[in-house]
């Protein structure tokens, strides 16, 4: 018989390695106060699946990089939001997905971190330098976002 | 909250901005705020301490940035204390390590404070 799991986590339905995988779902306000709660509950997560202090320290930032983005880019100034957060635990990896349902934009003027010294920007270059495996889906003009990263763990 | 801010005055437009906790993009503009009043006072020696920082992320640099940015047209510097590895690690995967000159400690930063050639060039 499974055993029960608290609320907010589910077995993957998906076929294959997936069957093995935890996923934790977070849905937070698309405000910056709300960020914080992405990395605790990576804290919390490390409780469960042991990771080191860097791979934590990794995970929080390419994390935080995502729901930032989703924050600044996907809804105005006065618009209400939400940013969904699903943290799926394999036993050799992690695959943190950041959705939003906000105004898309152009990754290619994200992803570069450019020859001079900018402001901005930086976030989606951090995140590719620390996971494994990076998707981003999103288009200017069409509602929604999904960012998905993978970190293997050692 | 997770988040302290502290400005110092040392001496003729020498400061401290020391920050404890997380750095993010919710608590990033009040760090702006304080650098940028600093530099509007006449800062010209700025030291940024990071040494009781937990996490600091992509806002914090663009704050970082445009801070060197005026102060440097202004013949000012800026330095940074930091000796938590997660977080030097930022500057190196952004290639910011060549832009900000990082200390270990903060009497290390505060003993080089004026020194000419103590900021690398952009």
């Amino acid at each position: 018989m499974e055993p029960s799991t608290p609320s907010g986590v589910t077995r993957d339905p998906g076929g294959g390695e997936a069957n093995d995988a935890r996923v934790v779902h977070l849905t937070i306000p698309a405000k910056a106060e709300y960020i914080t709660l992405c990395r605790l509950a990576l804290t919390g997560l490390a409780r469960v699946r042991p990771f080191t202090e860097e791979v934590l320290a990794d995970l929080k930032l390419a994390l935080t990089e995502a729901a930032s983005n989703s924050i600044r880019h996907a809804y105005g100034r006065d618009e209400e939001g939400h940013v969904q957060i699903a943290y799926e635990l394999q036993p050799d990896r992690i695959a943190i997905e950041v959705v939003d349902d906000g105004e898309g934009f152009d990754p290619a003027l994200e992803g570069e971190t450019g020859g001079d010294l900018t402001e901005g920007g930086l976030g989606i270059a951090i995140i590719r330098s620390i996971a494994d495996e990076f998707e981003l889906a999103s288009r200017p003009g069409v509602r929604g976002s999904r960012l998905r990263f993978v970190k293997v763990l050692a | 909250m997770n988040f302290d801010i502290k400005t110092e005055q040392l001496g003729d437009g020498a400061y401290v901005i020391s920050l404890a906790g997380e750095v993010d993009l919710y608590t990033a503009p009040e760090f702006k705020q304080q650098l940028l009043e600093v530099i509007g006072q006449g800062g010209k020696q700025v030291v940024v301490d990071f040494s009781d920082t937990t996490f600091i992320d992509s806002t914090t640099l663009g704050v970082l940035v445009g801070g060197v940015k005026r102060l440097r047209s202004n013949d000012g510097q800026l330095s940074l204390v930091c000796s938590d590895r997660n977080i030097t690690k930022i500057f190196e995967i952004t290639g910011l390590d060549r832009v900000f000159t990082i200390y270990p400690s903060r009497d290390e930063a505060l003993s080089k404070l004026g020194e000419a050639g103590s900021q690398p060039p952009a």
